[in-house]
């Protein structure tokens, strides 16, 4: 498989007060064409902080990176100038966020909105004009004529969701950063924007990011997932393989923490003890190791590298084979 | 005999006018359940759907429009002063957003102290000193969170206090409006855990308020689901989120997503269509009509009354009733 992004050694540091703090260490993944990954973390994770480094969005001067390549159909965009970086955003990848009033501008009329973006690519007005009008209908927004008339706050926030869709998948690029997208939304709209987005996808066949904190998301979306604690990928794999085998105690405490489906006797949910760090007060060693059921003394020392297995791959010391709470633990019985 | 139900709602009605409009929006339209000694039950539904109105109501933080709230069989629905502050002894609330409901200038014990002067209860400040740390350690803080302010503490812990504060009237009955909803994964299950946990032991009733169809299952005894200010489906929790017999639950379990791929893969998934209509016109006949993919004539003229359908499993839908008469379950 091709791959649309290349992220390699990706690392990210905030200007703090008291000093930089690295919120993305060393980050590596590929999205190959028409995949759809799911980048997995809990709040203060650095995923959002990622994918806006690969966007060339973070917030600079705060946010710096300061290693790695961001390889865009083999260009690396951390080295490339400000208007290549433009160029692509947008038409080559596109990033949709949680809040869509993120990317409305509240005083402008939809279509005109859309339009600006295919304008600054070099698209005629003429023709920008009526590609408005077909990728409002794209998105399932009904009479898109009137729809393209409107201002957002003239919608709900499940369609404003699918403008800003309309908006992100205008000039088709090869690459859809989606940044919780559903996650103020009320699970029926979710359902309908997972249902959207899987058919642009078909349609398209781009590729698709989506970071989210919601396993559940994950296993509907993704068929492969990036598992990042504290800055960093912990784990990736195949998102069955992974669900089926975790080889990263916290991947583990993460699936066995959320009440299992269909089950008829509940019993208590597996639970982390404490809560996930801030990337400027990362524990050291593994970041993990104070909440981990599995340390070993050398987890408090020494960062695990993220080991690379066929298809997976976890950085973690201790093999699951010798877990002492195996990953299928504490699970209730499926009926 | 059998024991009576700890709280009863009685066709809860809630009307809000909406300023300068001479409209009104109906956030609870005839709500009425009742909740058993040491019963989870759960309420869940979208945005808009009047559940948490209806937490607010059953602790009297707002009162109803019409309607009737009965605790421990005594009629509650409109008493003030000292008789609400007796009512309040018995049935607390637990607020989602765990830092927003802490006064950010009082420390943990601080925050507890001044539940219990305010009840009047431990007695002395010796006495209020130790039921603070008995509290803490109830919730599974150490003893020196109790000079933490919240901005020291992480969601989870504040959750904890929150939780606290509420058991530091001993009530019998606690209503939790989404209380992990804004904690990471991780730390939710640690509070669920809790939740349950201290159910058990001090033999608490919980009326547990949620979106999240998952966790409703998890820890409930019934499931109430709403839609529109409305009770479409009650009935005992395994019935309701894995046999719904009301198209909205049906579609409502169907669009969560499930952590495990395996099951997900089997699922063919229709997309509800369209959106929650506005509460302050709703459509005729069944609120749920427009977006139902049984609809029929009669469920756009004639809105369905909440019927037991099932032995203690109740659904407000024409069609459902229909199928399960004729052959024993939903279409």
């Amino acid at each position: 498989m091709t791959a649309v992004l290349s992220v390699r050694g990706l690392t990210t540091v905030l200007h703090l007060a008291d000093g930089p703090v690295e919120v993305v260490k060393s980050v590596s993944f590929d999205i190959g064409a028409g995949e759809t990954v799911a980048l997995v973390g809990e709040s203060g994770s650095g995923k959002s902080m990622t994918m806006l480094s690969v966007m060339g969005l973070h917030p600079q001067p705060t946010a710096e990176i300061v290693g790695g390549e961001v390889l865009l159909d083999d260009v690396d965009l951390v080295g490339a100038d400000e208007r290549y970086r433009r160029s692509v955003r947008g038409s080559s990848m596109a990033m949709v966020y949680q809040d869509p009033m993120t990317s409305l501008n509240p005083l402008m009329r939809i279509g005109a909105q859309i339009e600006e973006v295919l304008t600054a690519h070099g698209t005629s007005r003429r023709a920008a004009q009526a590609r408005v009008l077909e990728v409002l209908a794209e998105v399932g927004i009904p009479q898109p004529a009137r729809a393209a008339r409107a201002f957002p706050h003239e919608f709900s926030g499940g369609m404003r969701q699918r403008v800003v869709i309309a908006m992100a998948i205008a000039l088709r690029p090869a690459l859809l950063i989606a940044d919780e997208p559903t996650t103020a939304l009320d699970v029926t709209i979710q359902q309908q924007i997972i249902a959207l987005v899987r058919r642009l996808q078909a349609e398209t066949g781009t590729a698709v990011m989506w970071i989210t904190h919601d396993l559940g998301v994950v296993a509907r979306v993704a068929s492969r997932l990036l598992v990042m604690y504290a800055g960093r990928l912990v784990e990736t794999g195949s998102t069955r393989a992974v669900f089926a085998r975790p080889e990263h105690p916290y991947t583990a405490g993460l699936i066995a923490a959320i009440p299992p489906a269909r089950v008829a006797e509940r019993a208590p949910l597996r639970q982390i003890p404490g809560a996930p760090p801030d990337a400027a007060h990362a524990p050291s060693g593994c970041p993990f190791h104070p909440r981990c059921p599995e340390v070993v003394p050398r987890c408090r020392e020494e960062m695990p590298p993220l080991t690379q297995r066929p298809g997976s791959a976890a950085a973690c010391w201790v093999p699951p084979s010798q877990w002492s709470v195996p990953a299928d633990a504490e699970r209730g019985q499926a009926s | 005999m059998t024991e009576s139900p700890i709280l009863r709602a009685e066709d809860l009605v809630k009307v809000y006018p909406i300023r300068g409009t001479g409209q009104e929006l109906r956030a609870a339209a005839g709500v009425s359940f009742t909740l058993d000694r040491g019963e989870t039950l759960g309420i869940v539904g979208e945005s808009g759907c009047g559940k948490s109105t209806t937490g607010r109501l059953l602790v009297r933080l707002e009162e109803p429009t019409s309607g009737r709230i009965e605790l421990a069989g005594e009629d509650v629905t409109r008493v003030r002063g000292r008789a609400l502050r007796a009512v309040h002894r018995r049935i607390q609330l637990v607020f989602q957003d765990p830092f927003a409901s802490l006064n950010p200038r009082l420390t943990v014990a601080q925050t507890l102290e001044e539940v219990l002067r305010v009840y009047q209860l431990a007695g002395d400040k010796a006495g209020r000193r130790r039921r603070v740390q008995e509290l803490l350690g109830m919730v599974g803080l150490r003893t020196g969170f109790a000079e933490r302010y919240p901005h020291q503490m992480s969601g989870g812990q504040c959750q904890r206090v929150g939780i606290a504060r509420a058991l530091a009237v001993e009530p019998q009955v606690v209503v939790l409006d989404e209380p992990v909803s804004a904690l990471d994964v991780s730390v939710q299950s640690e509070v669920m855990n809790l939740l349950t946990r201290l159910r058990d032991e001090l033999e608490l009733s919980y009326v547990f308020i949620s979106h999240d169809l998952g966790m409703v299952r998890h820890i409930s005894d019934r499931i109430v689901v709403m839609y529109l200010g409305r009770i479409v489906e009650l009935g005992p929790w395994r019935a309701v989120s894995d046999e719904p017999l009301h198209p909205y639950t049906r579609a409502l379990q169907e669009a969560v997503p499930l952590a495990d791929p395996d099951l997900e893969a089997g699922r063919e998934i229709e997309p509800l269509r369209g959106e929650v209509p506005d509460p302050a016109n709703p459509p005729s006949g069944c609120v749920f009509h427009p977006r139902c993919p049984l609809a029929e004539d009669v469920c756009r003229t004639e809105d369905p009354a909440l019927l037991e359908l099932l032995p203690g499993h109740q659904a407000a839908c024409h069609v459902a009733a229909r199928e399960v008469a004729r052959a024993g379950r939903p279409a």
